[in-house]
């Protein structure tokens, strides 16, 4: 017994490098549409949570000299907070708005609130939905009935319409259409959740925790909850983008984000009347909903192939051929 | 199979029921009608005048009873603005959407075929560029779209007049070329995607082995076989996609300035005219519960099954 084996551990990767040869990751760097849209989405979120430092003017200042300058053009703006007057040269990217105000700046600023709706709207549906759903799932009976009742008659109800209703009743600000969210999506989140606690409770691993004495609570929030993260981070990822179009369709009938606030679909309503002579105030805003809906609904079908074990496993075969090594599963 | 249209029927007028008494319960519990048909600066008097004028100085019982005895007999009153009956003008307003929707949805066929042909190969460059167009088009506003095309369409090119109606009939195409196509390219994308991805699924499955493994043609696989039992998800996506139909046409009938249901409801809010906003909720809740009504009974003809379950 005198004889020690000796094993050569490998030595152990340090974790950024581990990190970079996940194969999610790689999965993540090998696919180009998905690489461009990640990369573009991070882009979008810095812009917009560092909106002061990105934005190169103050979105609300008014130069009525410079109202309607085409894209890529320069102007001597005044600004008349210090005494006396001072002349500034200005370059605006994409141009001014009707106001004189520089339109780059109003784009950060507007995606600032346009983006929070999308993602606070996710955050307070899926919420609701997920607690009504373990609820509804884990304790089934009566209450399983009421809920799903309701769920069927939400669901029943076209978007546009519910959200309609709310803003009707309530008056339009960007809490309301909070709530619209809240009150117009919970449902699908409810199901989802509802579907996977129910074929858990089922589950060995459940019974187990119950014999061993584990109380309802303790096996809703450490046993469940955590198996319902992946199914609700990709519904969440590509419900966002729907929630952008929403906030931007009832901001543009006048029902949603109200000046001097702005977001992009304010800012469309906005431009609308100059289409003709300005084209850059309806283009650019829509094109903005347009790439930021596009890439999170890219990303988020992303996100569920890779989370789909069967579809995993294509995905991270396709990886594995482009690039042969240093791929871990 | 007549039991299963009972019961299938008996659960939509629970849904347009429950629907309603949400509308009733949001209108007289979280608001106050009369504020919601005053200004705000209305005087006391003026707010108990109007009160009393539409009885809603009476218990909130009475009127819940009155609301569905109203919603039964179809009676919603006249409407406050234009001194109409709101069922004439819901009805006159009726075939104007429904035939805006008919040609969005039979363009949107086209996403049917081109879902197919992406599922024959997963990941292959058909099924790529099908897959980043789709998503493409429903990423798109429906009403910036309409905007874009009003632009080029009709300023830039001056082919089409840029909003109006001038009835249904065959003068009236000028006018309905541009709301159509700004409403379609959704309807393609999302057909498409649901193709595709049912499809996908029905390949995976062991008849598809089976029929391949007795040596028949990869078309007549996809066509005869796995078409067939696609179609029955295809089906029922389809008619959710009409029966949501009116979140995109409502604001492009604002745009275009075409007078059907989703104009009126705007129109109704922004009047703040009770009747004809009640009018118009019920009567896209009986639209969307048609659709699934007659979703449900293609469904159940698709595939016997379902009405013995």
């Amino acid at each position: 017994m005198a004889q020690i084996d000796t094993t050569i551990i490998e030595e152990k990767p340090n974790r950024l490098v581990a990190i970079w040869r996940h194969a999610l990751v790689q999965a993540f760097l090998n696919d180009p549409i998905t690489l461009i849209s990640g990369t573009f989405l991070v882009l979008v979120l810095l812009a917009v949570i560092f909106a002061p430092l990105v934005a190169p003017y103050d979105p609300q200042d008014q130069q009525l000299r410079l109202r309607h300058q085409p894209p890529l053009s320069t102007g001597v703006a005044t600004i008349r907070t210090v005494d006396p007057p001072v002349e500034e040269t200005r370059f605006f990217i994409i141009g001014t708005d009707h106001l004189g105000r520089g339109y780059f700046s109003r784009l950060v600023y507007g995606g600032r609130i346009s983006l929070s709706v999308g993602i606070l709207g996710v955050l307070l549906s899926s919420s609701i939905g997920v607690f009504l759903g373990l609820i509804a799932g884990y304790y089934r009976g009566m209450i399983d009935d009421i809920i799903m009742r309701a769920v069927d008659v939400f669901m029943a109800v076209p978007l546009l319409l519910l959200a309609l209703m709310v803003l009707f009743i309530l008056g339009p600000s960007f809490v309301n259409i909070l709530i619209v969210f809240a009150v117009a999506r919970w449902m699908l989140y409810c199901r989802v959740t509802r579907g996977v606690v129910m074929s858990l409770r089922e589950q060995a691993f459940v019974d187990a925790a119950r014999a061993i004495g584990c109380s309802d609570n303790r096996i809703i929030t450490r046993h469940i909850l955590p198996n319902l993260i992946t199914p609700l981070l990709t519904l969440a990822a590509l419900d966002v983008p729907r929630n952008i179009l929403t906030e931007s369709s009832l901001s543009f009938l006048g029902f949603g984000i109200q000046p001097p606030d702005s977001s992009w679909g304010l800012m469309l309503s906005q431009g609308r009347q100059y289409i003709v002579t300005a084209w850059w105030v309806v283009v650019m805003p829509g094109m903005a909903i347009f790439l930021t809906a596009l890439s999170f609904n890219l990303f988020g079908v992303w996100l569920r192939a890779v989370s789909d074990p069967l579809q995993r496993w294509r995905w991270l075969k396709a990886t594995k051929e482009s690039k042969e090594a240093g791929v871990q599963m | 199979m007549r039991n299963y249209f009972i019961k299938r029927l008996g659960h939509s007028v629970f849904i347009v029921a429950g629907l309603m008494g949400l509308l009733f319960f949001a209108i007289n519990i979280l608001g106050d009608p009369v504020q919601l048909l005053l200004d705000e600066e209305a005087s006391q008097e003026a707010v108990d005048a109007l009160r009393k004028k539409f009885g809603f100085d009476r218990p909130l019982y009475v009127r819940f009873g009155d609301f569905y005895w109203d919603l039964i007999r179809g009676d919603f009153g006249k409407s406050i603005r234009h001194r109409i009956d709101a069922r004439e003008m819901i009805w006159s307003r009726l075939p104007n959407t429904a035939i805006l929707a008919v040609i969005a949805w039979g363009i949107g066929a086209v996403g049917i075929p081109l879902g197919m042909l992406a599922a024959r190969r997963p990941r292959g460059m058909i099924d790529r560029i099908v897959n980043i167009l789709s998503f493409a088009v429903i990423s798109i506003p429906e009403f910036w779209l309409a905007l874009m095309l009003i632009l080029i369409v009709s300023v830039q090119m001056d082919l089409l007049p840029t909003s109006g109606f001038s009835g249904l009939g065959p003068e009236g195409w000028k006018f309905m070329v541009l709301p159509a196509m700004a409403l379609s390219p959704r309807v393609v994308g999302r057909n498409a995607q649901i193709t595709r991805a049912t499809m996908i699924e029905e390949i995976g499955r062991q008849y598809v082995a089976t029929a391949r493994a007795k040596g028949l043609a990869e078309n007549k696989v996809l066509y005869a076989h796995v078409f067939k039992n696609a179609a029955i998800s295809i089906v029922t996506l389809m008619g959710d996609e009409l029966a949501g139909f009116m979140n995109g046409s409502t604001i492009v009938e604002v745009i275009f300035g075409w007078p059907g249901i989703g104009l009126l409801l705007i129109q109704g809010i922004n009047a703040r005219d009770l009747p004809v906003v009640t009018a118009a909720v019920f009567v896209i809740a009986l639209m969307v519960m048609v659709v699934n009504l007659a979703v449900d009974l293609i469904y159940s003809w698709l595939d016997p099954r379902i009405s013995y379950s």
